[in-house]
């Protein structure tokens, strides 16, 4: 017997919730999907095709307000016959944003506050946190405060959080397109581990496939709220691909872009910098010496911790070193930052607002903008959205120098396309691109010279191709 | 080890050696709580931490001391006159008294905010009401949060140039804006809190508490005794025994078989915990040398 059917459904918002610009059409269409017990199922498509929508009208509290046809039956009940015991105890939703999902300021609170919920006794409890504490190793940060964790420990926290309930479908919704690939594979890992110890169903919509696609029994591909195909990964793969082709290097011009490299003038150089945090605390920036140089585009590679955010907060001057110094060609550079929270740049209520606050009316938005439904608030966006209202907010201000922290961050790669012809236009202006990712594929597309930061230092600059060609480790192959 | 008590032990410990000097009126008594509090401080501190807040406690002290005699001006033995005011011995003397009393009862509640840790004041609701417990912890939770979030928007949307030129007028506006931006970001984003609540069952059923901590014996023994002490001390408070009357004259209470038992017992009550700490703390590990 089928665990999960899906038959016929149908789904229009709420047309009187103006935060979606889908209000007139169907979000999901004629959706008809079976899944066996124990499948690791995946569900995937470009921005804004209906995955996460059809993830939250599996998970009935949540579920948002609309029009809704056809039916979903879940172990061969009606969805909606379920009490609410059996909705919160037997299906399990994390959600994109994990920081805010985290309730209390401590993990062992966090990891029984679901078992606080449902009233069991004190001994359950003890048992199930206990079980779960050390299935997943959180030994060591069980009495940490939930603020202090990293934010793959959070993901692995609120995971586990869930898991305690034993719940009998998990749903998750781009659980790693926020993580970096060190986090992505531990978490990837750990869902390895649960689904071969308890055949736990589990459903995840994501667009870094190449994490998922390995461990699914099925792929699920949807555009524009239909199924185009559900098969097997590596057939349903070649759909994904038809349907989102993967990013390509732009082949260089005649010219020869690289040739030049050594005569384009600096934008900033950064002169014996060392830089911590505090006194007692070790070198972050160490004895750094390099030039960023105008109208390139940059990648800095390196791995969390390296320093690459403490880098940028130097160059923007958020923060000052304590040696060496840091000379800028112009003598007052406009500077531009997208950190990877770029929440931290929207301060009006809808998109429209969100723009004009950089000056921007419709008359002059970049076409990107078309994409973005301008009477929602810019917190409702999707995460690569999000990217792209910064990024027009950004280039309004016409910046000298442009920092980028993980700029792909929850984007497909339409949305890369996008930044990719963004990023030329930048660098054919003059504009020095500076950016950190852990996206090669991506780095690789867009950027001129790759180098990577590591005990305090980046290695010299290389052209792109140079550098992914003469890297072992740092390569496409 | 006092981290090792159940929270409600700590707090009705510390409750009771700190309030019955302070409802006393006995310089004998707080001169008692200070010395018992700077003892206890050494359980969780070192000397060096201690040294460091002593010129804010000697500050404190003479702050509170010197406050008294230049608003009340009752008091026989004048000192001298300020602005033709009366600057009496006696209402100096109160002053420090009551400054005693405040410095000793502020060390002890320096000593129980370190030990009760968030988890504990947590557990301690949590026993009363699981709803109020879980409030607690989500405002201990969002407090940093928020706090850490608002410092990085602000330097995000000054580099974006919403402060413009930094005059007073501009920064005004911009701090407007950032608050209005802030209470739009925490709203959207409480909304994802209370989904992930809801999702998660909160409502479902009658809440209970997850419990970290157990009581132990030992636990019911400080709680108990607190109670016998409390009871004790309370009834020769009552009795007026300790009560130093200050105005017009100085008058100090006949010691008496009752209050000198009354004062041992405080010391040997008020010390019992932090000998106890020390020697589990280091007999502990003698024997692990020994042996």
């Amino acid at each position: 017997m089928d665990f999960l059917k899906i038959n016929n459904l149908n789904f229009k918002y709420d047309p009187s919730d103006p935060s979606d610009a889908s209000a007139d059409r169907f979000a999901l269409r004629n959706i008809d999907l079976r899944i066996t017990q124990g499948e690791i199922v995946t569900l995937c498509g470009p921005t804004g095709c209906g995955k996460s929508t059809l993830l939250k009208l599996l998970k009935r509290e949540i579920a948002p307000a609309g029009e809704l046809s056809g039916d979903i039956l879940f172990d061969g009940k009606e969805l909606s016959s379920l009490t609410a015991e059996e909705q919160s105890r037997d299906i399990a939703l994390l959600f994109q944003n994990t920081e805010d999902q985290i309730v209390t300021d401590k993990v062992w609170h966090e990891l029984a506050f679901g078992l606080e919920n449902l009233g069991l006794s004190q001994s359950d409890m003890e048992n199930r946190i206990a079980e779960i504490i050390a299935f997943f190793r959180l030994e060591s940060i069980s009495r940490s405060d939930t603020g202090a964790l990293s934010g793959g420990q959070k993901q692995l926290v609120l995971l586990s959080s869930l898991l305690a309930m034993s719940p009998k479908l998990l749903l998750l919704d781009e659980p790693i397109s926020a993580l970096d690939p060190e986090n992505a594979e531990t978490f990837i890992s750990a869902l390895k581990r649960l689904h071969a110890q308890t055949g736990i169903t589990i459903i995840i919509a994501e667009h870094k496939i190449n994490y998922v696609a390995p461990i699914s029994d099925k792929m699920v591909v949807m555009d524009d709220g239909r199924i185009i195909c559900a098969d097997e990964p590596n057939i349903a793969l070649w759909e994904y691909k038809k349907l989102l082709p993967p990013i390509k290097r732009e082949s260089e011009d005649a010219s020869g872009k690289s040739d030049d490299q050594s005569v384009t003038p600096p934008a900033v150089t950064l002169k014996n910098v060392f830089f911590r945090y505090t006194k007692k605390s070790p070198d972050v920036i160490e004895n750094l010496d390099i030039s960023f140089k105008r109208g390139k585009c940059h990648a800095i590679f390196g791995c969390n911790g390296a320093g690459k955010t403490s880098l940028f907060n130097l160059i923007s001057g958020l923060y000052k070193p304590q040696e060496g110094k840091i000379v800028f060609s112009d003598k007052k550079p406009k500077i531009a930052y997208i950190p990877q929270n770029v929440e931290l740049l929207f301060i009006a209520d809808t998109v429209e607002k969100e723009l004009a606050d950089t000056g921007l009316n419709k008359a002059n938005y970049p076409d990107y903008v078309n994409r973005l439904n301008l009477s929602s608030s810019p917190f409702d966006l999707s995460g690569g959205e999000k990217q792209l209202l910064a990024l027009a907010k950004i280039s309004a201000l016409n910046p000298d120098i442009l920092l980028m922290d993980e700029p792909s961050k929850g984007m497909d790669t339409n949305l890369e396309r996008i930044m990719q012809s963004e990023l030329k236009r930048f660098t054919e202006n003059g504009i020095c691109v500076i950016m950190s990712t852990h996206d090669l594929e991506f780095a690789y597309a867009v950027s001129d010279l790759c180098s990577i930061l590591s005990m305090g230092r980046l290695t010299g600059f290389k052209p792109a191709e140079e550098f992914f060609e003469t890297n072992k480790l740092y390569s496409l192959k | 080890m006092i981290e090792r008590l159940h929270p409600l032990t700590i707090f009705i410990y510390f409750l009771t050696v700190s309030m019955l000097p302070a409802f006393s009126r006995n310089p004998l008594l707080h001169l008692l709580c200070l010395i018992t509090g700077s003892v206890m401080l050494f359980t969780w501190t070192d000397v060096k931490n201690i040294l460091k807040k002593v010129p804010f406690f000697i500050l404190f002290f003479l702050i509170i001391s010197l406050f008294n005699p230049f608003f009340y001006h009752n008091g026989d033995t004048v000192l001298f006159y300020v602005a033709g005011r009366r600057f009496s011995l006696e209402a100096l003397l109160f002053g420090a008294d009551s400054a005693l009393m405040v410095t000793g009862v502020g060390l002890w509640f320096i000593s129980l905010s370190h030990y009760m840790t968030s988890d504990k004041v947590l557990l301690l609701f949590g026993t009363i009401s699981a709803k109020a417990a879980t409030i607690i912890s989500l405002v201990m939770r969002i407090i940093p949060h928020y706090s850490l979030y608002i410092k990085s928007y602000r330097k995000h949307q000054k580099m974006l140039g919403l402060y413009g030129d930094g005059s007073f007028l501009e920064t005004v506006r911009a701090e407007g804006k950032i608050f209005a931006g802030f209470l739009t970001w925490s709203l959207e984003h409480s909304m994802t809190t209370a989904d992930s609540m809801t999702a998660r069952g909160y409502g479902v059923k009658k809440r209970k508490s997850f419990r970290i901590c157990r009581f132990r014996s030992f636990d019911i023994l400080v709680i108990c005794l607190s109670f016998i002490l409390a009871a004790f001390l309370g009834l020769v408070l009552g009795k007026g025994y300790f009560y130093t009357e200050y105005y017009p004259t100085i008058k100090m209470p006949q010691q008496s078989v009752l209050s000198i038992i009354s004062e041992a017992v405080y010391i040997i009550f008020s010390l019992i915990l932090t000998l106890n700490h020390f020697i589990k703390a280091y007999y502990g590990f003698f024997k692990d040398k020994q042996s």
